[in-house]
């Protein structure tokens, strides 16, 4: 399936258009594809979602890696829709929530977020704010949410918002009236996959459209890893960009009268680059491992991947510019874009300053 | 690929660190300080079975697997064991014993795998020279067929073991022809042979309970029965000697990284300052944190070599180079974090985290130096 990915995935355009309906059309063509070739669904048949939320995840790990070379930013934006978005609907929805959204979503005919962030960005440190009431025989859901990843694009979008003391998680519709987005977001990186703000103002929701009263403690941090371990993946993709177009350009360019890989400093460079990379690259595969097999610190090994892969991916990405010098900096090349995509990984989802601080007090707990 | 420990393997780590800190870490600062091999420390590994652990039955060992190796080792070093008990232990064993054990006849192996085994007698290897450091291939130390036995001449360097040593594999140069590589041989050389000497023990920085020497061979007669496997085969010898290296000989400084996590933790919730726990403040928690990745990531690495290693898969040396680089040149992080934890203390000889920081220097040095791993690495990824 790599093999196949990484082929068919380069001959899919459009995903660089600043037009909104080409660059949405981009995406459904690559969610045809990914639905025809199984992708979507690994790890979300019922079998498997029933016996674990991370069934399969190595799986689609190992998968998704591929995507994730080829298209780092639009990988994740795939990853929110199928195994976070459609993992939550497959083990935690009812017959009718399978039905209404899963289906679609595992064909690859709609596309899928989950709205977490809110003004604090940081969405574990704060408390939700956004509101839901009951009312008749549904829900109204007053609140913002804030750079949503496919946002501007997304069919469905699962809300968590409070109900009553609890967190409730409910599902709305991209045309559903008091939805509000706000104009995509302009970012530094990730280019292909769009973000936005949302807005509920009296945003009606169907009883049915919401996931019951679930034990969203638990939930919750299940997210929080699902989101956490995608953008992970993401940020081993801008790495393994970064790494081979910086060697192509070691062999192939100039620089007095031999190519930079003729310069033992710049092999050693590589050399650096590469063993972050593979270093990551297992210790993601470990995290995975021990959470397919319920280990007790998966949790505090997947924060402590998320650290270290994130921001592994910025230095490989700034040694790789450094190798090609001007010609990196200079004009928009993959190098450059591998630069600006790199800074996404350690700020989004939970920072790397949240995860060291949660990490820490693991330890510390640990060793009381 | 597969992370997991059978319940065997981590009730045998857990005794292995009940074991080692009751028996051996109460003298470590100690030998440490004085810069003292620590002979009781070093019979009682043998006693216990480490010394011999993967070696079988019937040698003194207790045949256990690679992972259960790696895990032992890093049981020692999460004792709090220092680091030059567990170079020595590693050099013993993986270097000196698994090399007569890999290669050795039969009869060689009897005669000295059980003593190794059990910690009767000490172990060395000797393949680094004043002119041949990372550039293993220009050894110098020549090797002379006369008769029934080989003429040695030359010396070694930074020997582990060296001036304690009963025996030792030493790599000397049979054949000038062919390759550099090719024309180089392994021997073992008893304590004691006519020519064969040790030199005055160097004072190091770190591992310092460790004794490391010079070794001398002036006309060392050695018998033709102690050439370890073929004529011309020894740098093939030395090269399988970095699968230890890249997992065991590297599973001590994960368990190190382990102590001084647990000592930083407890230290920053007792060190109190400014009316709190210094550990509530977040720039000590970063640094726990980050001792914490440091750990997690090499556990991958070490893990992975040592798993392979037991499903016999050849080893792949790009993986191996990757793993003495990270784990080598990070390993700096995590012990500088615990000194800057424990301030003032931590730069004192009192508070065992200097030690570890001292010790752990030589990561990026030893078995290879990190400047080496690059260069193999370059050449070798796609």
């Amino acid at each position: 399936m790599r093999s196949l990915l990484a082929e068919e995935s380069e001959g899919i355009r459009g995903f660089e258009s600043q037009n909104l309906a080409d660059h949405s059309q981009a995406y459904r063509d690559l969610l045809k594809m990914l639905a025809g070739i199984g992708y979507l669904e690994i790890g979300l048949t019922p079998d498997r979602t029933e016996r674990s939320p991370y069934a399969d995840l190595g799986t689609a790990v190992l998968a998704g890696e591929a995507l994730a070379e080829v298209f780092p930013d639009t990988y994740l934006g795939i990853e929110i829709s199928s195994r976070v978005v459609g993992g939550l609907i497959a083990r935690y929805g009812s017959e009718y929530l399978k039905g209404r959204y899963l289906v679609p979503l595992l064909k690859g005919e709609a596309l899928g977020t989950v709205a977490l962030s809110e003004s604090s960005r940081n969405f574990p440190a704060a408390k939700i704010t956004t509101q839901a009431v009951a009312q008749g025989e549904g829900y109204l859901l007053n609140g913002t949410k804030k750079g949503v990843i496919n946002g501007p694009l997304a069919d469905l979008i699962i809300v968590p918002a409070q109900l009553s003391e609890q967190t409730a998680l409910f599902i709305i519709q991209s045309a559903q009236d008091g939805l509000v987005l706000s104009e995509p977001c302009s970012a530094l990186g990730y280019k292909r996959i769009a973000f936005a703000d949302l807005t509920f103002r009296n945003c009606r929701v169907a009883k049915e459209e919401w996931f019951g009263l679930l034990e969203t403690k638990a939930i919750m941090p299940e997210l929080q890893v699902k989101m956490n371990l995608a953008i992970t993946v993401s940020s081993l993709g801008v790495m393994h960009r970064a790494l081979f177009k910086a060697k192509e350009y070691g062999a192939a360019a100039e620089e007095g009268g031999k190519p930079p890989l003729a310069y033992q400093e710049i092999r050693y460079r590589l050399a650096e680059m590469f063993a972050l990379y593979q270093t990551s690259q297992l210790l993601a595969y470990r995290a995975v491992w021990m959470l397919e097999q319920g280990i007790a610190e998966a949790n505090t090994v997947v924060d402590s991947a998320k650290v270290f892969i994130t921001e592994a991916a910025e230095e490989v990405a700034r040694g790789s510019m450094q190798i090609a010098a001007l010609d990196g900096y200079l004009g928009s090349n993959a190098l450059e874009a591998g630069y600006r995509d790199a800074r996404f990984g350690p700020v989004a989802g939970e920072s790397s300053e949240v995860l060291r601080m949660r990490i820490a007090d693991d330890c510390l707990r640990k060793y009381l | 690929m597969d992370f997991s420990f059978t319940e065997e393997q981590l009730l045998f780590k857990e005794q292995v660190l009940k074991f080692a800190r009751k028996e051996i870490v109460p003298r470590c600062q100690e030998h440490d300080l004085k810069g003292e091999f620590d002979y009781q420390s070093f019979r009682k590994l043998g006693e216990f079975g480490i010394l011999g652990l993967h070696f079988p039955e019937e040698l003194g060992g207790s045949g256990a697997d690679v992972v259960t190796s790696v895990l032992a080792a890093e049981a020692l070093g999460e004792a709090g064991v220092d680091g030059g008990l567990t170079l020595s232990y590693g050099a013993h064993t993986y270097l000196c014993a698994d090399t007569i054990f890999t290669h050795g006849t039969e009869e060689q192996r009897r005669k000295y795998v059980p003593k190794l085994a059990g910690g009767e007698w000490i172990g060395c290897m000797g393949l680094t020279e004043p002119g041949a450091g990372s550039d293993v291939a220009a050894l110098s130390t020549r090797a002379l067929r006369d008769g029934d036995r080989y003429i040695l001449n030359g010396s070694k360097m930074f020997i582990t073991n060296g001036p304690i040593a009963d025996v030792a594999v030493i790599y000397a140069r049979t054949s000038a022809a062919g390759e550099r590589h090719e024309g180089i041989s392994a021997f073992i050389v008893e304590k004691g042979t006519p020519g064969f000497s040790a030199g005055k023990k160097l004072n190091k920085m770190g591992v310092r309970s460790s004794y490391t020497s010079a070794l001398y061979f002036e006309d060392c007669a050695v018998p033709t029965e102690n050439l370890l496997g073929r004529e011309g085969m020894g740098f093939l010898m030395a090269m399988q000697t970095v699968e230890w290296d890249r997992s065991t000989l590297m599973a001590p400084f994960l368990g190190g990284m382990s102590y001084i996590l647990e000592r930083s933790c407890r230290y920053s919730r007792e060190r109190v300052q400014f009316g709190r726990p210094i550990a509530e403040f977040q720039a000590v928690k970063h640094k726990i944190a980050d001792i914490r990745i440091f750990l997690e990531a090499s556990r991958a690495l070490v893990y992975r070599t040592a798993w392979c290693k037991d499903q016999g898969r050849p080893l792949n040396h790009l993986e191996a180079a990757v793993a003495k680089l990270f784990v080598g040149d990070w390993s700096l992080v995590p012990t500088n974090n615990a000194v800057i934890i424990h301030g003032g203390y931590g730069y004192c000889h009192e508070y065992d985290v200097e030690r570890t920081f001292r010790d752990s220097r030589l990561a990026p040095i030893g078995g290879g130096t990190s400047e080496v791993q690059k260069m193999i690495i370059s050449r070798l990824m796609t």
